[in-house]
């Protein structure tokens, strides 16, 4: 290793359903990333993914100057440096990825935020599902839950929905109820499954118009894997999505980013 | 001839049936899950009550059906909405009733009506299943409780451990990350009850209370739940027998029928 300070930077972003990493090296070029499910103990999984991330890059934890918390979960990392809200993470994160970002849609497992950005990355406006958990990726967990499909393989067999049915029932716990009634009326599960699927992009409609929709429109988080949410979106909203292998990662990247400026203060200081 | 009638109740839950005689009195009543075939369940459930009460459907002068599914019952002579239906349930049980909280699986309804049974105001749920049956339900699950248990467990608690989201779905975690904190599980399963009643107040002052207010649902078989509500409501309410809790509505229906017949749609 050389130099006074260690050159890597983490981000870990503790989310209600997965917890995600990722590894910046001093010139903020992604190093690694990992990924596991969240499960009961938060501060294990947050040990996990932290312990794969350092396994893959093939460092040991004092490689790493600081380590950034991010998502629920980010009080309960015992190991953290410093703890940033995921909305100024994924704002960060998703503008380090696409610089032409105005606007963030973030979905994750249990929230779906909407969040307007300056170009440097900051925050100007959001809003999310705070009391509710209609239209996030819960909804599509419970109608893969009900329907005993694997998640994964939701966005494949909706994409081959023709007919979508209408989910009209807002909640996601009565939803589970009405995807339960479609499928005894007989409808195809694809079919069901583009509806939820519809059903969801209608609702993140709804929040990114509130907090004002300033193209390009970033898609973040868990959902933004799920190419039949992409494409729903994109009809919705009639512009393309920016979205990639990094956008699930988007809120770790935003927190290693923080880490980051934390280690350049601190060569600063030294220089200084 | 004595008439007969029946009442059947399809709830998003349970489908409940009762059977009267032309003085209104209880002969049999019946209770089945609705599931995802509404009809086959009212025809089941309504098969039940008349075996209990040993009687055919022949000997049936009119069937009347309310609750969500009401319009899926095939063998109904007409069919009137819950509200309805609770308010004249609650009415032939206690003939002072000014209003009716009603505590379902999936739905929560608050309804105040005049001497006469008119409704004046009403109150539902709705959109969100915040402290109805299948927030309970799912609580218990979580914690590996059978539904018989809920009531025993809950009251070993002495503090009650506050549930703050709104929201079943992030209730859900809330708890989970509850146990994580080794927070004990009674005192989980009895915060959770205190949050479907505080629910259940809201609305009910939604809509306005009257006295006497009658309780109802399948929520009050969980005892612990019906005694908070009477702690928070003091006096002038009232509590239908063990058996008869879950079926006012389907009471209520049947008393319709037999008042009404079955000429009249609504």
């Amino acid at each position: 290793m050389t130099g006074f300070n260690p050159p890597f930077t983490a981000g870990i972003d503790v989310g209600s359903t997965q917890t995600k990493a990722v590894l910046l090296d001093v010139s903020a070029r992604i190093a690694g990333t990992a990924l596991i499910d969240t499960g009961f103990d938060i501060d294990a999984a947050a040990r996990t993914v932290y312990a794969r991330l350092l396994a893959d890059a093939g460092l040991r934890a004092d490689a790493v100057h600081t380590v950034a918390g991010t998502g629920y979960g980010r009080f309960r990392i015992a190991f953290g440096d410093l703890q940033v809200t995921e909305i100024s993470c994924h704002a960060r994160g998703a503008v380090h990825l696409f610089p032409a970002t105005g606007t963030v849609l973030d979905m994750g497992g249990q929230d779906t935020k909407a969040i307007r950005v300056a170009a440097d990355g900051g925050v100007i406006d959001f809003c999310m599902n705070d009391k509710c958990a209609a239209g996030t990726g819960r909804f599509l967990s419970a109608a893969a839950a009900v329907l005993e499909m694997p998640l994964d393989e939701l966005a494949a067999v909706a994409a081959t929905g023709a007919n979508p049915v209408t989910i009209s029932t807002t909640c996601t716990v009565f939803a589970e109820t009405e995807i339960l009634a479609w499928v005894a009326r007989g409808k195809p599960v694809n079919d069901i499954l583009l509806g939820a699927h519809q059903a969801i992009a209608n609702r993140s409609l709804a929040l990114l118009k509130r907090v004002g929709l300033q193209p390009a429109i970033t898609f973040t988080g868990g959902v933004s894997r799920n190419s039949c949410m992409v494409d729903q979106l994109e009809q919705l909203l009639g512009c393309r999505l920016q979205v990639g292998e990094q956008t699930p990662f988007a809120g770790a990247l935003g927190a290693a980013l923080f880490a980051r400026d934390r280690l350049l203060a601190g060569r600063q200081e030294l220089q200084g | 001839m004595t008439r007969f009638a029946a009442g059947i109740d399809l709830g998003a839950a349970c489908t409940k049936a009762v059977v009267i005689d032309g003085d209104y009195r209880v002969l049999a009543s019946s209770l089945e899950k609705t599931g995802f075939q509404p009809d086959r369940a009212a025809a089941r459930c309504l098969a039940g009550a008349l075996e209990a009460a040993g009687l055919a459907q022949d000997d049936l002068s009119v069937v009347v059906s309310t609750g969500f599914a009401r319009h899926l019952a095939s063998m109904r002579h007409r069919a009137v909405t819950e509200l309805t239906a609770a308010t004249h349930g609650a009415r032939l049980l206690f003939p002072a009733a000014g209003s009716v909280l009603d505590l379902g699986g999936q739905t929560i309804k608050a309804c105040r009506f005049d001497e006469r049974g008119r409704i004046l105001a009403f109150r539902l749920n709705e959109k969100c299943a915040s402290g109805t049956g299948a927030f309970l339900e799912r609580t218990a699950r979580i914690m590996g409780v059978g539904l018989d248990q809920v009531d025993a467990l809950a009251r070993q608690s002495l503090h009650p451990a506050p549930i703050s989201s709104v929201c079943a779905v992030f209730a859900e975690s809330e708890i989970i990350s509850q146990l994580m904190q080794a927070v004990l599980p009674q005192d989980i399963m009895q915060g959770a009850l205190i949050a479907c009643v505080e629910r259940a107040l809201q609305i009910l002052r939604q809509a306005g209370r009257q006295d006497e207010l009658v309780l109802a649902g399948g929520v009050l078989h969980f005892a612990t739940a019906a005694e908070l509500l009477q702690q928070k409501l003091g006096s002038q309410v009232r509590l239908p027998a063990d058996g008869m809790r879950q079926f006012v509505a389907a009471l209520g229906a049947a008393l319709i029928g037999i008042r009404f017949g079955k000429e009249v749609s609504s």
